[in-house]
Formats: C-alpha cells, structure tokens, sequence
C-alpha cells in the first residue's frame, strides 16, 4: 500500500510544476483548451505584458527557460454563436481595417462617405457597418451615419439578382435616385456565397461600382 | 525511449474527409443549463472590461475633448455582444452616466431624450418612414422634440476572440447624420484590471504602471515570523513528548513576483519554564498550488517541504533518547545534569496565505533519527518514511 | 513498444481551433485547378512534405479540384512557373518549428524511475498557408499554430488510458491515434476554408467571370 502510494506521489512535483500547462490533460478538457488562445511571447514581452506572473529575464541570458506561453481565454466559448458569426465577428478589426485601407487609398478626395453591411444575420450586418464607419472616421474620413435607402421597388428587384448584376445596379439607382452624390461614396460589405467567412467590400463612386476584395 | 522527432505535420495527418464535418450542435438540457451558467460568468467579466473600456472613453475626452464647451449629449444607443442578452446594457449606461457626472472636464452633458430612441413615423416627400429617432432628425426637429440636444453617442461593445472592443461614435443630429467623432478601444488581451476609480480616472499605461509598482512595493524578500506548535505522536512507553511552542523568524524569497516557487531560511526558539530550552535552523521550499500566481487580493495554498536541525536541552529532550527514562536520568536531572538531543527533521505542510502578510499551516514532520525513540510513535506511516510530529503554525511576514 | 507508453497531446493555439462552415464533405471545389507546394525548410524535411503534400491533395480531390503537387527542390523553379500557370489557385504550405522543449535531466530521471516519472517532450509550429491566383496575386494567407506536447511514461499512460476508457467521451480521449485526428480534422478544416474563401474572392474579383478553365456552376447567393 505504502509503495503504491509512493509510487503515485513521484510524479507529483512534475505534475505540479505543469499544473498551469493550457494544453489537455487529466484536469483540463479538450474542450477547454480549445477554447484558448494563446501565443508564445519572448520573456521580456511576456514580462512586461503579465508583470505579475513572468520574472524578469537576467541581464546576462540562462540557459533556462526563456519564453511563455501566454493564455488567454476566449469570452464566445466555442458553438456559443454560428460559426460564420464567429470568425466573422472575432476577426472584424482586422478585416475592415484591410477593407477600410483599401478603399481610403482608392478615394482619397474630400468625399462624405456611407456604409452598409448586406449579411444574413441583422446584428452581425449592424456590427459590421459600425466597425467599418468607426474605422473611416479614424482614418480621417468624413462619414455619415445615414445609411442610403432604395425605393421598395428597387429592393424588391434587387432583391431577385445575382450579386454580379445586383450591387451594380443598386449603386446605378442610388446615383440615379439622388440619394448619393457625386460628392458621395458608398461603401458595402458583404458575403456573396453562405460557405465563406471572409468579407468581400466594394464602392460606389459616381454611380459606377467597383468591388474591391 | 526516444524523444518525439519534432516535425512533420504530414506524418500527423490522417485523411479523414468524413470526419472534418461540422459538428452536431445539438445540445441535451443539462449542458444547456451549464452553458448558461457559464454564460453568466462570463457576462460578469465582460462587464468589468466593459467599465474599463468605458473609464478609458471618458479619460480621453477629458484630455482631450470632443466639443469646445459645454455639450449636451444623447446617449442614442448601446449594444452588447452578439449572443448577449440586455441585462449589461443597463449596467453600461448607468456606468457611463456616472463617469460623466464625476468628469465635468469632458464638457459632456447627457440629456434625456426618449423621442431619439424611440421609434418615429416621419411622412414625408420620401414617402413614410419608421425609424428611430435619432436616424431620422427631421422627425425629431418637426416635432420639436430635440430638446436642444444636437448629439447622440452610440457606444457599440463587441466580443472579437478573447478581446472587449468598444466603438463609440457621436453623430450629429440634422438630416445628413455627419460623424463627429469615432474611437475604436480594445481591452488588451493581457493587461490587468484597470481598477480605475470613477473620479479620479487614469491612462491605461498609469495605470499599468501603478501595478507594476504596486507588484514591486510587494518587494522579493520578506522577513516572517512563525508562531507555532509541534505535536509528536505517543510511542510504545508510556512517557509522553510534550508539545513544543516556536518562535521563528527568518527571510523568504521568491524568484519572481508571481511568487510560484518560495524560499525560506529560519531559525528559532522554544522555550518551557523547567522543561526545556530550543534551537531550530529550518530551510523551506514552498510552492504555490493554488493558481500560477500569487494573488494581490485573495488568499494563496502553497504546499512546502522543509529540513531543520533541532536541538532540545532540558528534561523534555529525554523523550527523544533511544530508551525509556531510567532512575540514572532522573538522578542526573537531580544533579543538574541536563539532558540533550540534537536531530534533524524533514516537514511536509500546507500554508495559506492572505496578501503574503499573515498565513496559516499544517505540516507534518518525520524526524529520521527518532525511528527507535520509544517515546516517539507516529501518526502516519508510509513505509520508507514516518512522520512522527503534526505541526501548527501563524505566520506573519514583514 | 516503448511509445505505446506515451501519450501525445495535441492542443491548436492560434487560428487552428477557429470554426470552420465549409464542408469538406461536399464539392467545394468542383472543376477548379490546384497547385499544392510544400515547401521544405529546416522543419519540413523533403520527404515530409512530398507526404504533406499527398494528403493536401486528397483532401482537395475530394472535394472536387484537380490537384497538383509539387516539393520545390532546390534550384528547379521550371514546374513552378509552368503549373502555376494552368491552376485557378495556388496554395503554397511552409511550416516552421516555433518552439521546442526536450529535458535530458527529466529523461534521466524518467529512466531511473522506470518512466514513474515521465519524461516530456513538446514542441510549437507554425503552418503558413499562402493562396494565389495564376498571376501570382495573393488572395489569403494565415499562419495556424499549434503544439505537441508528449508525455512518456507507463503511470501516466495508464491513467489516460483508463480514463478514455471509462470516463472520458470519444471527442475527449486523448490516446491512440486522437491527436492526429485531431490535427487532421482542424488542418483540414482550415485549409478548406482558406481555399474557398480564396476561391470566392478570386471570383469576385474578376468580376464573376469564372476563368476559361474552371467550369464549375456558380454558387449562388
């Protein structure tokens, strides 16, 4: 009995010593570590990023350990929303900056712009929009928060067309309408196909729409 | 038995096209309930970042704010997390409000304006719209319902991975709805509790700063103070150790201020009126079990092992000889010769700590040399190892 | 038989765990042209990658591409240029190691306590993914991260295996073959995502015209 117990107590200080490892084990499900994300920092970032858990890398270099795994909990465990929603929304900052970017670069003029977000999900599409107007401001653009509005009757025609013929269109009718202006520029963003997770974006300038990704 | 070959993705995969599918997301009542539950525990965290993103709006506009005088401010709209429900919208807004009244420096005054998020019905050359107000100005001017207030702020809260993202907007409200204002703020995936109070907001790198220093004035070395007592099991022979009271005082110290890994040296004295008089030199090595940090508010388990030299001079040493006190140690006590014993000892225990500064332990001890005392039993009993004295002990560290 | 005394735990860290709503399943790719190019580096010997690339490639066939392979040798670039001319996408695969933990104190120690104590090994790669179009234009990238982490020791091997026995779910278990499927499963998902969304953005960008060799239907909205 007392052998057995020893036996089990022996790879205690191993265990304890990697209590903390994010990866799965006996106390930490597969689950679990999934629904980490965690990035390998050196020990001087990791350092100044978690002052309280990292020690100081010496002066003069170890040959000990000299980089951390950094863990951080995702707040949307993983199935919580649809995974489209999900990498769409967990990616968002980077993908409107790139969409943002881009179309900055290409109309560059003192132009008031608006934003749309056409995606299934209606809090998602509001989510986008403002991720994207917000971003415009920061870059300096002038933005308004008026979203442009087609006829019922164009909607209800748009609404039939592929996405090839239908932002085109819409954009067409927009200038034609009135509702934009050679001094406006409108700027979508969407998905075109329910299988994708990344956001195609294009403008309308002049009543001529270009996508841009 | 070879290392793993660190390589190759390729060898690790297996083709297994039917397996890649999406998950089933069906979901029995009881992982339901845990979801929930789960859900609520992360809403209570998402509110703090929330409050921290919040202070952070706030202090900006009062290092530099949005309007040269004084404005009043519509708070139009605040939306919570896709998959949140509205309970924390409440929460936000009354944070908001409060950091506003305790800031004037904002030049920020929030109106009340039940029109401007309610919906309106606008006919016009248009045609007719139903809108919120603030989406529709015209509405909200023809009915004379603006109240003065020109502005309406939209804070929008979104979960992106494991990252709070706010984006707050002021727009103002006439027809073209132009954007005055726009600031995306984002929790740092790493960085500690703001703690920021309400009146006296900071930056985020103040505030950063001031853990760091809190972290340091914690300092790497502590001197602690070690009340305790030290039971020992009863052993064959009717004679009996009586418990030992400990004084010890010694330093402690930690590689880093995580505090994972402490360790101490100590020494300390005991002392019992005509009984005996002590000496203990102890080294410990103790290790936090209760986190992988030690905590700046709440209590800390570590779990130690330790080796210490005692040395006993008085009557009480007689119960750690290797025989039952005989007539020749009574009369030697009667002649004044005082009796000793020197040994070592080995502890295993449990401390819990509040704050490093006051804890509490257990500890078990094997005393190796005293395997023959007969005066020394034990109360647990390993085989390769016995451990004859159960220990108490209060710390407090300086 | 002295692996069989250990137990490889796969945890994804960055990108590989992100859900994924292709369906590898199903025709994702039906009439379209691939080049897969698995680059060898310090990490991914040649061999390695031509295995990588095979894999690549089944998975991608079965979803309907016309796949081609090719391992980048040094000094021979003229397959390069003269596949990447006939294929719609271009998926370039370069792993590299990140990180790498392996203790000769804990693997003596392991020894001298007849693996009670087990020896643990780890290590922390980088896959980068890059997808082009014929012309060479980028159309996604991501770097998926993930980690190995290997205990080797008969305790240890023993609870795990009881407790995928008993205890745990199938999803859950951690011996046997879990973490290659594991891996595969996450991979795969991945690289089929990143190569549709790819494939989606190409074609938006051209306007919804799909190029003279692909003869796929369109997806529709």
């Amino acid at each position: 009995m007392e052998t057995l117990l020893i036996m089990l107590l022996m790879p205690l200080p191993v265990f304890m010593g990697r209590a903390y490892d994010p990866s799965p084990g006996i106390f930490q499900s597969k689950e679990e570590a999934r629904n980490l994300e965690c990035t390998r920092l050196s020990q001087a970032e990791a350092h100044e990023r978690f002052p309280g858990q990292v020690p100081e890398p010496p002066a003069r270099g170890t040959w000990a350990v000299t980089d951390a795994l950094a863990c951080t909990r995702r707040f949307m465990r993983s199935g919580e929303r649809p995974a489209r929603d999900e990498v769409i929304l967990s990616s968002l900052r980077q993908t409107v900056g790139d969409i943002t970017q881009t179309a900055s670069a290409l109309e560059a003029g003192e132009l008031t712009w608006h934003v749309d977000a056409f995606y299934p999900e209606p809090a998602v599409a509001a989510k986008i929009s403002v991720a994207a107007r917000t971003e415009l401001v920061e870059r300096g653009r002038k933005v308004s928060d008026r979203v442009p509005v087609l006829a019922a009757g164009d909607i209800a025609v748009l609404w039939q067309l592929p996405p090839k013929r239908a932002y085109p269109l819409a954009c067409a009718r927009y200038f034609a309408q009135g509702v934009l202006t050679e001094r406006d520029v409108f700027l979508g963003v969407m998905i075109v196909d329910a299988r994708e997770t990344r956001l195609h974006a294009g403008l309308c300038v002049r009543g001529e729409w270009k996508w841009l990704q | 038995m070879a290392p793993v070959r660190p390589a190759f993705l390729s060898l690790l995969l297996v083709v297994l096209p039917t397996a890649v599918a999406a998950a089933d997301s069906t979901l029995s009542d009881a992982q339901q309930a845990q979801l929930e539950a789960l859900r609520g525990e992360i809403a209570a965290q998402i509110q703090l970042q929330a409050y921290d993103l919040l202070d952070e709006l706030v202090f900006g506009w009062t290092e530099q704010p949005v309007f040269a005088l004084e404005t009043p401010l519509v708070l139009a709209d605040v939306s919570v997390p896709v998959g949140f429900g509205s309970g924390m919208q409440a929460l936000i807004e009354n944070h908001f409000a409060a950091l506003i009244v305790k800031n004037p420096r904002t030049r920020v005054a929030l109106t009340h304006c039940p029109q401007c998020t309610a919906v309106v019905v606008h006919s016009g050359a248009r045609g007719t719209i139903v809108s919120r107000g603030v989406d529709e100005p015209e509405a909200l001017s023809t009915a004379g319902t603006l109240s003065g207030s020109r502005h309406a702020l939209f804070l929008d809260f979104e979960v992106e991975g494991s990252a709070l993202v706010l984006r707050a907007r002021i727009t103002r409200l006439e027809p073209t709805l132009p954007i005055l204002y726009a600031k995306t703020l984002s929790t740092s995936t790493s960085a500690p509790a703001l703690l920021r109070s309400g009146d006296r907001l900071k930056s985020a790198a103040e505030a950063h700063q001031e853990y760091v220093d809190a972290l340091r004035g914690r300092g790497l070395y502590l001197v602690p103070i070690r009340i305790g007592v030290r039971t020992y099991a009863t052993g064959s022979a009717q004679v009996k150790a009586t418990p030992f009271p400990w004084l010890q005082v010694g330093v402690e110290g930690s590689l880093s201020q995580a505090r994972s890994w402490m360790g101490s040296f100590s020494v300390g004295f005991s002392w019992a009126p005509e009984l005996h008089t002590g000496w203990l030199a102890q080294g410990r090595v103790s290790r936090l079990i209760s986190g992988s940090a030690s905590s700046l508010t709440g209590p800390d388990l570590y779990a130690f092992v330790g080796g210490s030299v005692i040395s006993i001079h008085g009557q009480s040493a007689l119960a750690f000889q290797d025989q039952i006190p005989d007539l020749d140690d009574l009369l030697g006590l009667l002649a004044g010769r005082e009796p000793d014993a020197t040994f070592g000892a080995f502890q295993l225990g449990l401390e819990l700590r509040i704050k490093n500064r006051i804890g509490a332990g257990v500890f078990l001890e094997s005393l190796p040399a005293m395997g023959d005392a007969p005066a020394i039993g034990d109360y647990l009993d390993l085989g390769l190892i016995q451990f004859h004295s159960l220990g108490v002990e209060v710390s407090f560290c300086f | 038989m002295l692996s069989s005394g250990c137990v490889t735990v796969y945890q994804p860290l960055v990108s590989l765990q992100r859900p994924v709503v292709v369906d590898p399943r199903i025709a994702n790719f039906e009439g379209q042209r691939m080049l897969v190019r698995c680059i060898p580096g310090d990490y991914l010997q040649p061999d390695d990658a031509e295995q990588l690339c095979r894999n690549v490639r089944a998975l991608f066939t079965n979803q309907g591409a016309q796949v081609e392979v090719e391992v980048p040798r040094a000094g021979t670039s003229a397959r390069d240029e003269q596949g990447g001319a006939k294929a719609d996408l271009i998926i370039d695969l370069k792993a590299r190691l990140v990180h790498e933990e392996n203790s000769a104190l804990l693997w003596t120690l392991s020894g001298l306590t007849f693996t009670l104590i087990p020896a643990i090994t780890e290590f922390t790669f980088a896959q980068e993914v890059t997808i082009r179009d014929a012309s060479g234009f980028q159309l996604a990238s991501d770097t998926l991260q993930g980690r190995f982490v290997r205990y080797c020791g008969v305790g240890l091997w023993a609870v795990n295996s009881a407790l995928d026995l008993l205890v745990r779910s199938e999803a859950e278990e951690l011996t046997g073959d879990a973490p290659n499927k594991d891996f595969s499963r996450d991979f795969h998902g991945q690289l089929s995502q990143l190569a549709f969304n790819a494939r989606m953005r190409s074609w938006v960008l051209r306007g919804f015209e799909e190029s003279p060799r692909a003869q796929e239907r369109l997806p529709s909205k």
